[in-house]
């Protein structure tokens, strides 16, 4: 199975290794962590749909972000994770 | 061929196992949303321990087609922490004699059951679980080479490849039985005592009122239940948001193969923690096989390449003779794996909607002990001590129950 990324083409899946979910604002409330938003953000799961996921890129040691169907493990789009914050920061779409 | 056989064979019409479908109550006392091995087994226990017989399984495929029908059908109770070796030890027992109390053959066989070690933290590990087990009732051991080559002379005993089998903890209790037999046998019993069970019948909606679930929408249509209980794997995460609330479950694949079938060679169960792989050989001949859960999550029962070649490599490095053997299929369930590897049972912050979930990659051998103890708690409003410690509310009061022995995943 192949993973397409924006800048370095279609690579193995066994390149990538997965990183999380990419969601949760509240992991970075630090007084927070016993809060129901840390323990969704730590063992919270996703019921299906699309996903936004950081993933590891082995090869090159590069954080990707991508959103991914959770059924059909078809990617929307992946990127590499600064070009994906910086975008989502200046209130971009995905 | 005895005569008998042959006039059985060509003569009779055999019962179905179930009645024909009906149409859909309007109002249960119980409703049971999943008709797998853990939503039967809570119907069977709950109209025979409990005389509750005004019950109804939902089951939005056919009977026990999800994760009952594709697990290894280990059943074992060699875990590690204090709540899981009690609650597996007695769902063990609870399967020794459940072909003679449902009259139906599961074909329970006992086999023993091996976890390899090849290295000082695998030791280290196999006697913490033998102690583990035998404080809390439950046969293991820990043996030496030879007593491994003496209890499975297949196994490749040499000490120049990369994981040398050292020992293993042994399991004598280990066992395997036909799954779809046991969810077989648990439909028909619960429904000769009175428990409706409906196939084809997804539930599509709920109205929630007053804190609890007033109706439940299904595709067959609208029904009242004095309590739910949800068993339904790989889908908890998604029912749990359609009644309101979230689930620390994560939902991944894991995923099974069997070889074509060879006459019986393999009599234990052989399982290499180091190694991430098992194999038992079932009563139909064939080698059943697993690996680790994949490597991120997926709600999808699909089989994947790289699943097959990460298992294949170890497993031929301890059987070599499997290299000539083929596979026949390879399958995958959708585990619904807690970040503790424990299972969740218990009441939910929806009142009088329980939950049996979580289970992860340890449900087949937990379905007598998690029918029984959710039937007691359903019928009581009381939770069994057996299962206390798998309460939701567990990820709240960070009272984690670390279960470091569940198969396929990577402690």
């Amino acid at each position: 199975m192949l993973f397409p990324c924006t800048d370095i083409g279609e690579r193995p899946k066994s390149e990538f290794r997965w990183g999380g979910y990419l969601d949760d604002s509240a992991a970075s409330q630090e007084d927070a962590v016993c809060a129901p938003e840390w323990r969704r953000h730590l063992w919270g799961g996703k019921p299906g749909g699309v996903q936004g996921e950081w993933w590891f890129h082995h090869p090159s040691e590069q954080w990707y972000i991508g959103f991914r169907d959770a059924a059909s493990e078809r990617f929307v789009t992946l990127e590499p994770a600064q070009a994906c914050l910086a975008r989502q920061r200046e209130g971009g779409t995905r | 061929m005895p005569l008998q056989l042959l006039k059985y064979g060509l003569g009779q019409r055999r019962a179905p196992v179930l009645p024909a479908p009906r149409a859909l109550g309007s109002g249960y006392d119980v409703v049971i949303i999943g008709g797998g091995g853990h939503g039967l087994a809570t119907a069977y226990y709950l109209a025979k321990n409990w005389g509750v017989r005004k019950v109804a399984v939902l089951e939005k495929g056919w009977l026990a087609g999800g994760n009952t029908a594709r697990n290894t059908t280990i059943i074992r109770a060699n875990y590690l922490s204090n709540a899981g070796v009690r609650f597996f030890g007695k769902s063990v027992e609870l399967y020794r004699t459940l072909s003679s109390e449902l009259d139906y053959n599961i074909m329970f066989s006992p086999r023993g059951h091996l976890t390899l070690f090849h290295d000082d933290g695998g030791k280290r590990t196999a006697r913490w679980r033998a102690e583990q087990n035998r404080l809390n009732g439950v046969h293991s051991e820990v043996i030496d080479r030879q007593a491994v080559a003496r209890l499975c002379p297949q196994l490749n005993m040499r000490e120049d490849v990369r994981y040398p089998v050292l020992g293993a903890l042994y399991h004598p209790g280990g066992a395997t039985a036909r799954h779809d037999a046991v969810a077989w046998g648990l439909a028909r019993r619960a429904s000769e005592m009175g428990v409706e069970i409906h196939t084809q019948t997804q539930v599509i909606g709920m109205d929630r009122e007053g804190g609890r679930i007033a109706r439940l929408h299904t595709n067959r249509g609208t029904l009242r239940a004095g309590r739910i209980v949800q068993c339904v794997a790989g889908a908890s995460p998604a029912l749990a948001q359609m009644a309101g609330f979230d689930l620390p479950i994560r939902v991944v694949p894991l995923q099974a193969f069997v070889s074509e079938p060879v006459k019986p060679v393999l009599d234990p169960i052989v399982v290499s923690g180091n190694l991430a792989v098992y194999i038992s050989q079932s009563a139909r001949g064939e080698f059943v096989m697993g690996g680790e859960i994949d490597a991120y999550p997926c709600v999808s029962s699909r089989s994947s390449h790289d699943i097959k070649e990460d298992m294949m490599g170890p497993m031929l490095e301890l059987f070599p003779f499997l290299a000539r053997m083929k596979l026949l299929r390879q399958w995958g369930g959708i585990a619904d794996v807690t970040q503790d590897y424990s299972p969740i049972m218990g009441p939910s912050p929806v009142q009088d909607y329980f939950l049996s979930a979580g289970w992860g990659t340890m449900g087949f051998k937990a379905i007598p002990a998690g029918g029984y103890a959710m039937a007691e708690m359903v019928a009581t409003g009381r939770v069994p001590d057996l299962i206390a410690p798998f309460s939701l509310e567990r990820f709240s009061t960070l009272s984690l129950v670390g279960e470091r022995a569940a198969a396929a995943v990577g402690h």
